[in-house]
């Protein structure tokens, strides 16, 4: 059965925003790489299109990884420009370090909970998520238990190490 | 019934079967879970915890994920199906060696030809020229074997964005500048770059089409056709509806003699077919949104032969040209040629519209 790509677009399109988002931490970035995406899925026409979406997805963010390097000393520019005014700079200033918070907590994850982690978090199903990373589909609950019993950890302990801190 | 662990009661949160299990199978949970206080406070933890973990994963996702219009993602596929930057470097290598050696071969090779080249330069052949696009003009030297060449990688390869490939020697590139395409729009080639040189009698191209862009207002109706004109077109057209019968897609393409093709993303509405003089001709109708394309596709004819490979490139050439008919009820059409068919794309778009989703032409 031919996949109605407009319709899949609309319905995935903010999961997979999500997904990249928390991949390469850049709003913008994961807008543009989740296009790509869908460009790449037209010339492919996958059979289980979802689950090769959020396999694409995961290999571009990796490559955007390798890249970042590359990119820092123009980021560093940018940085350095005048930006806009925020509408609220003590409200912007929270949400930078919530984000930062649950990047490093992300961080501390392994390889595949946190994949497993983002995965479920986008919606995907059991039988997707054990696709992309390879785990057995009975294993996907338990590792998925305890990656997010492991997210709780680390974020509360950088949580509690900021208020020592603050 | 044994205890519960950590995996089936995220499946369980997760209200997800588990693996070759049956609605039965969580009924079953639900009982031991009513009768276990220790599995029934799991239960609440594990539900503990994933609320926390999403509450966290949510704090941080970016605020607005609302999905641009998909005609957005059709855009950006239509730059790379016409060789945007995500055509990879080698094979633009690749086929800049190629051309470099057609040119190397065409040049040492001329003191072979019974008939001097100064003559047959002298008689270019401009195959086809778009007349809505002044810059892009394909023309071939009078030189059959390069010619061959080209149209036999056109017949093996999936179809190239692009008529021909831009050559990349610095002799060749002079050849397809301004001065060329003045030349060739003034009906002749004499095959001499800009410092007096005479370039390698292969393919010369004068400019490569532009990528087509995809207007935002992709989606609005093209100009409004005269009253009398839509009348006329409307006659025609139900006495032509019923020529049409309705098929699946198997029978469509053994009618047709090979793969029906449609626009990758589209969804596909039914085939129908009718017999037309040069054979069975299939049309095919695809939705985008509220927009409905039809597809005709019939067989091309099959040159055989070094003379008749030069009229294929023209076909191929033409077969890109935009074919617009103004008995069309506000449609624009275009034709293409792909894998030995000819393909009429019809839509209420802009032409440029049209074409980008032409450029995402697959068979099924």
């Amino acid at each position: 059965m031919a996949t109605d790509w407009a319709e899949l677009y609309r319905k995935t399109y903010g999961d997979l925003v999500r997904f990249l988002h928390r991949k390469v931490w850049d709003a913008d970035r994961a807008r543009d790489l989740a296009q790509e995406v869908f460009v790449r899925a037209l010339d492919h026409d996958p059979e289980r299109p979802r689950a090769w979406l959020f396999t694409v997805a995961a290999n571009l963010a990796r490559d955007e990884a390798r890249g970042a390097g590359r990119r820092k000393r123009h980021l560093e520019l940018i940085k350095n420009e005048p930006r806009p005014a925020a509408p609220d700079p003590a409200q912007e200033l929270e949400e930078r370090e919530r984000m930062a918070a649950v990047r490093a907590a992300l961080a501390k994850l392994g390889d595949r909970d946190r994949d497993v982690l983002l995965l479920w978090d986008a919606g995907s199903s059991y039988d997707d998520i054990a696709a992309h990373t390879g785990l057995a589909r009975t294993a996907v609950g338990t590792t998925l238990a305890r990656a997010r019993k492991r997210l709780i950890e680390a974020y509360d302990a950088l949580e509690g190490s900021n208020a020592a801190l603050g | 019934m044994r205890h519960l662990d950590d995996g089936q009661i995220a499946e369980f949160l997760d209200d997800v079967p588990g693996h070759g299990e049956t609605e039965g199978r969580r009924q079953e949970i639900e009982v031991h879970l009513a009768e276990c206080a220790e599995c029934l406070s799991l239960l609440e933890r594990e539900r503990h915890i994933r609320e926390r973990a999403a509450a966290i994963l949510a704090g941080s996702g970016p605020a607005e994920t609302g999905a641009p219009p998909f005609e957005e993602v059709l855009h950006r596929a239509g730059q790379s199906a016409y060789g945007g930057p995500r055509t990879r470097p080698y094979r633009i290598v690749a086929l800049a060696a190629t051309v470099a050696i057609a040119a190397g071969v065409g040049w040492y090779g001329r003191g072979f030809l019974t008939e001097p080249w100064s003559q047959r330069a002298a008689e270019p052949t401009v195959l086809a020229r778009d007349s809505l696009m002044p810059e892009r003009a394909v023309v071939a030297a009078p030189e059959a074997t390069e010619s061959e060449d080209v149209t036999a990688i056109a017949d093996a390869a999936p179809p190239l964005p692009l008529p021909v490939a831009p050559p990349a020697s610095p002799a060749a590139r002079s050849l397809v500048g301004a001065q060329a395409t003045e030349e060739a729009a003034a009906g002749g080639v004499t095959g001499v770059d800009a410092a007096g040189r005479r370039g390698a009698p292969a393919l010369q191209v004068a400019a490569v089409p532009p990528p087509v862009e995809l207007r935002q207002e992709a989606l609005q109706p093209a100009a409004e056709p005269e009253p009398a004109m839509l009348e006329a077109d409307r006659a025609d057209r139900e006495a032509d509806e019923t020529s049409w019968r309705l098929v699946d897609r198997r029978e469509a393409e053994r009618l047709l003699g090979g793969s029906v093709a449609r626009v990758a993303g589209l969804v596909t509405l039914g085939h129908a077919v009718r017999l037309e003089a040069g054979g069975y001709v299939v049309r095919t109708r695809q939705r985008l949104g509220d927009v409905e394309l039809e597809l005709i596709q019939r067989r091309a004819v099959a040159p055989k032969g070094a003379a008749q490979a030069r009229a294929r490139i023209a076909v191929d050439a033409v077969a890109r040209e935009i074919v617009d008919d103004e008995r069309t009820e506000g449609k624009v059409n275009q034709t293409v040629r792909r894998l030995g068919f000819v393909i009429t794309g019809r839509a209420p778009i802009p032409l440029d519209s049209l074409r980008a989703l032409l450029a995402r032409l697959r068979s099924q």
